[in-house]
């Protein structure tokens, strides 16, 4: 698939607690590009956007339809050098250019969060 | 003339080929196979409504017998709250979207009403695969789970097996090289008359050459 994605970065924080606040406010990017909450795992949240162009609509009299899917997966990144603990997140689907860009910058922003 | 038993013979040809392939699909059991493709098996209600849990894998996925459109494979089910429990789980193979490999950690989600119901949450199943460095490192990781687990016991027994043969052993070599022993065994032969004085003579100052 053209818009296909894949991303790693890491966060300061526990996994779970990351998993949990980022479950509850999602980022914008995920906001605006359509995608919502479908499945839940111990480590992973999935997130499904409805991606059907309208030339695909109208050519397939509505029938056609084209999901993309963002899972996002937490896991324990260890420890720094100042003892903080960091969470390894990695991003695997499928997302259009702007989201693309969006999560760039939040993976970069976050990375950098201190807290 | 030659149009039609030209005809003839492509639809034999065709038949022929069919039967050989054991026989062609009949518009009804094209559509029965359809069916049987899209049958999610009620894994759809079970990732809607069911526990989040995970599993770890403990054999080889495997074809169902008389069932062409369905795997099964053996999970050991960690649910939240409990002991963990095995599980055949069996599920169709259309919905497989990821390796399942031995040793492997799996999200699933348990049905709410009949826990050894369990359905494979695929998607994140990805996720956590690409977190532990893709497909071929899940792949890798299971064979070398299957093969060492595998050499593993194979050279603990080779190894147990040495070990008790040298036991057995050892007393008859030790008794073996006793010199007391060795003589008290050449008196015996020599009492029996099965060796001469002198062969027995010879056997004693052998054994006592080598004290």
């Amino acid at each position: 698939m053209a818009d296909e994605t894949r991303a790693g970065f890491a966060v300061p924080g526990a996994p779970d607690s990351f998993l949990a606040a980022f479950k509850a406010a999602p980022p914008q990017f995920l906001v605006d590009g359509g995608y919502r909450l479908v499945d839940e795992s111990y480590e992973s949240l999935v997130y499904e956007a409805n991606a059907t162009t309208t030339f695909t609509k109208l050519s397939t009299f509505g029938f056609a339809k084209t999901l993309y899917k963002l899972v996002f997966t937490f896991r324990d990144a260890g420890a720094d050098s100042t003892g903080r603990q960091h969470t390894a997140v990695t991003v695997i689907g499928q997302a259009r250019e702007g989201t693309r860009q969006a999560l760039a910058q939040y993976a970069r922003a976050a990375s950098q969060v201190d807290g | 003339m030659g149009v039609f038993k030209d005809g003839l013979g492509a639809f034999k040809g065709a038949k022929e080929l069919g039967d050989y392939h054991g026989g062609m699909p009949s518009m009804g059991g094209a559509f029965k196979d359809v069916i049987a493709v899209t049958d999610d098996r009620g894994q759809n209600e079970i990732l809607r409504s069911g526990t989040p849990a995970k599993a770890r894998v403990l054999g080889f996925a495997l074809p169902v017998p008389d069932d062409r459109f369905a795997m099964q494979i053996e999970l050991d089910v960690i649910p939240p709250e409990g002991d963990p429990y095995p599980v055949n789980h069996v599920f169709p193979t259309a919905r497989m979207k990821a390796p399942l490999s031995v040793g492997m950690e799996v999200p699933i989600k348990i049905s709410a009403t009949d826990p050894l119901q369990v359905a494979v949450q695929w998607d994140a199943l990805q996720g956590s695969i690409a977190a532990s460095g893709g497909d071929m490192a899940a792949v890798t990781q299971g064979l070398a789970n299957t093969y060492q687990g595998t050499a593993d016991a194979a050279g603990r027994a080779y190894l147990a097996d040495q070990q008790s043969a040298a036991a057995a052993a050892k007393p008859a070599e030790a008794s073996a090289a006793d010199p007391a022993e060795r003589m008290k065994k050449a008196q015996q032969l020599f009492d029996a008359g099965l060796i001469s004085a002198e062969e027995f003579e010879a056997k004693r100052q052998e054994i006592l050459g080598a004290i």
